[in-house]
């Protein structure tokens, strides 16, 4: 056997040769997938062979192929495709809730210009039946345009708790799947299969989840995949803890009954739902309500042409003001344009003149600004945090791509190297042949040429 | 670094998307003229439009609101030069009735005396609109004889025009003060005692009547001089207003409209950066070891 023992040294190359040559070909054809990692051939010397005369190698093992990733590098795109995914989704969404308001050109400012200029134009003819009308149908439009934004907003309170409840849903789907794979993988060890498909896999589901849900994710020793939020685990080798959403708080809890802090697109859900959006009701709100109870209260203090006392302009159901806003007037007789009573002179147009003065009263915001400011301030905090969102998501999206970039740079394909590794395992495969070629002779040698001395 | 082609690809996909990105908002911004889309844009440029906004609807509602002031000082102007004349007039046939003329002269003086009272009651009582140019806010006649004494049926009410911010203007004179009836000495009773005077042959009561008239011009001189006032004031808000609109719609532009010439280069370098970088994409991504094996 001694002396066959090199024939087997270079078919142990000759057979490291053609897995490397497997492996680049395989890299090669996944060049342009995005979610394959690039393998690579681990090579081991075998145990050397000891001859009289010392130790000798006796070849190289193929050890296994495995794949070239950094946990690291994972950590990072995980990490940031969080914050991508909570920044995406709250700039979406805000940028949607904005948009819904129709400034500057057709929302509530516009309409109040067109009630300011109608109780002016009231004030120039207070007995003109027309002049009264308009200024009905300007409170009307008013009151219209605000009813629509509120209305369009609560569409788009339901429409994102539908998203975010159906989110949750997806989560916990792919919580099952990862589950799955986990149970593939550990029986793939098990048994020596390869299991490196699998773990791309899981690794590209891994990243979705990180995305959608902010997960935190730690592989355990035996290779399974455990993810968490909060500390609490929600798969835990083949064990899945489904998350819950709960549509009148917005809240997303355990399976153990904690309320969890989520991250990714969930997060920006939850926070447009439970933050944004009602401030810009809030805010909304009270700028309906001090409409009203200004535009009434001066409208009190004139009288009819039939010598009574104004009624109320605008009626609203206090707590949702800005959906509710009403005309309450609905015919031209019951306007209130003069200043002075029993009997009321057809052209006395005080009151209109007082009404179209609150324009500049510092009526809004507990009487520390008027109502057009108070009603732009309602507009620059929708723009502001608007803005905010999507600048945040700009500025994320460098950081995501920068992270996403590097990682793809360590853990994909380079043809180029690939290419080098070809010749390298090629030119090993023929310098182990070459090797057998010289083994070959010299056992010819041995055999064919031994005892021929003088012949 | 390792660099993959993939890696590679992506980054440069970026890249091209980027110039791209920009270049479009560029040229969306030329196409619609506006910087200002939404208030996300620039929520305090936004908010500082939204607010010259509304201030340019309130000067141009001035400027309606000092037009129309404007029309209806111009009208009782007229109408109070009308009635100068008139009580001129009277006072020339006074003078005349006072001399020594005839008894029948006299009465033609008188008859002549009555219709000027009469013209100036129609224009004390004339309207606009439906509106008495000297009734206050009433709609009714200004003048009435009741009960055989003239009377001044308007009102006192003040009609005001906001010419400014906070710039409000009386575009009205009463009747009471303007004709008389307030100081106890209407020029509707003098003219009436004149023409009993005439009549009467009282030469001593027609005197006093020609000192009552030089009273009476007094008055509605001094109602004219108010509306003359008036008016200026009106007519400074006016030019003030405009001026503003002007210098509103000015800022308004700059905030809300692109500077069109800056807006051009801005596209133009884009394009080049965007050219510039698909041709280094089609130029790098070509080449590859694989060129230079055989």
């Amino acid at each position: 056997m001694s002396d066959f023992i090199s024939l087997y040294t270079a078919f142990s190359g000759l057979t490291a040769a053609q897995a490397g040559i497997d492996t680049a070909s395989n890299n090669v054809a996944n060049a342009s997938n995005p979610g394959y990692t690039r393998q690579q051939v681990d090579l081991v010397s075998r145990d050397p062979y000891y001859r009289r005369y010392g130790v000798v190698g006796q070849g190289v093992d193929v050890a296994g192929i495995t794949r070239a990733r950094v946990a690291g590098l994972d950590a990072q795109v995980r990490l940031s495709s969080s914050a991508q995914g909570r920044l995406d989704t709250l700039a979406d969404l805000l940028a949607g809730t904005e948009s819904v308001m129709g400034e500057p050109n057709s929302g509530i400012t516009s309409s109040m210009t067109g009630l300011w200029s109608a109780l002016d134009e009231l004030q120039l003819d207070p007995p003109n039946a027309s002049a009264r009308q308009h200024v009905i149908s300007a409170l009307g439009d008013v009151a219209r345009t605000i009813n629509s934004v509120s209305d369009k907003w609560k569409i788009e309170e339901t429409t994102a708790s539908d998203s975010l409840s159906s989110y949750v849903d997806k989560t916990n789907d792919m919580l099952r799947d990862l589950a799955d794979l986990n149970k593939q993988i550990l029986n793939a060890g098990a048994f020596r299969g390869d299991p490196n498909a699998l773990l791309d896999q899981r690794d590209d589901l891994l990243d979705k989840l990180a995305g959608l849900a902010g997960v935190s994710v730690t592989i355990a020793d035996n290779g399974a995949a455990r993810v968490s939020l909060n500390g609490l685990a929600l798969v835990s080798d083949t064990v899945v803890s489904p998350l819950s959403y709960n549509e009148t708080t917005h809240e997303i809890s355990h399976s153990s009954g904690a309320v969890v802090k989520a991250g990714g697109d969930l997060a920006g859900y939850q926070s447009y739902l439970q933050t944004e959006l009602p401030r810009f009701v809030d805010a909304l709100n009270s700028f309906a309500k001090d409409l009203a109870n200004t535009l009434n209260a001066q409208h009190a203090a004139g009288y009819t042409p039939d010598g009574s006392s104004g009624g109320d302009l605008l009626g609203f159901a206090v707590g949702d003001e800005a959906a509710t806003l009403t005309v309450a007037v609905s015919n031209a007789s019951e306007i209130a344009a003069a200043g002075s009573g029993a009997p009321v002179a057809d052209y006395d147009g005080l009151n209109a003149e007082a009404l179209s003065q609150l324009r500049q009263t510092l009526s809004a915001a507990g009487g520390t600004t008027n109502l057009d400011d108070s009603l732009r301030d309602v507009i620059s905090l929708v723009g502001e945090m608007t803005a905010a969102a999507a600048t945040g998501a700009r500025s994320q999206a460098a950081l995501t791509s920068a992270a996403e970039n590097s990682r793809m740079q360590a853990h994909g394909v380079s043809i180029d190297e690939e290419m080098v590794n070809l010749i390298t395992y090629q030119r090993a495969y023929e310098a182990a042949a070459r090797v057998m070629t010289a083994v070959d002779q010299n056992l010819d040698t041995l055999i064919n040429r031994t005892g021929m001395v003088g012949r | 670094m390792r660099v993959t082609h993939l890696g590679a690809h992506q980054a440069a996909l970026e890249r091209l998307g980027s110039r791209l990105s920009e270049y479009t908002a560029t040229q969306d911004r030329l196409s619609t003229g506006k910087k200002l889309t939404r208030s996300s844009d620039d929520p305090i440029g936004m908010n500082r439009a939204l607010e010259l906004r509304a201030t340019l609807a309130a000067r141009q509602q001035e400027t309606r609101n000092a037009d129309d002031g404007k029309m209806w000082l111009d009208l009782a102007d007229t109408t109070l030069q009308d009635v100068v004349t008139q009580i001129q007039r009277a006072r020339e046939l006074a003078v005349r009735g006072s001399t020594s003329v005839g008894p029948q002269e006299r009465e033609a003086i008188a008859l002549e005396v009555s219709h000027l009272r009469d013209d100036i009651v129609s224009l004390a009582n004339a309207k606009h609109q439906g509106r008495g140019l000297f009734s206050g806010f009433s709609s009714g006649d200004a003048v009435q004889k009741i009960a055989g004494n003239w009377t001044y049926t308007g009102d006192t009410g003040q009609i005001n025009r906001r010419v400014g911010e906070n710039e409000v203007v009386t575009v009205n004179v009463t009747g009471d003060v303007a004709l008389g009836f307030s100081a106890g000495d209407d020029i509707f009773t003098v003219l009436d005692n004149l023409e009993a005077s005439l009549y009467a042959n009282d030469t001593t009561g027609i005197e006093t009547s020609i000192a009552d008239l030089d009273s009476s011009l007094d008055t509605v001189l001094g109602g004219l001089g108010t509306i003359g006032a008036r008016t200026n004031q009106v007519e400074a808000a006016l030019g003030r207003t405009q001026h503003d609109i002007q210098s509103i719609t000015d800022q308004l532009s700059s905030i809300e409209d692109v500077d069109i010439a800056e807006a051009v280069m801005d596209l133009q370098l884009q394009k080049t950066a965007y050219e510039a970088a698909l041709a280094a994409f089609s130029q790098s991504s070509r080449t590859s070891l694989l060129d230079f094996l055989y």
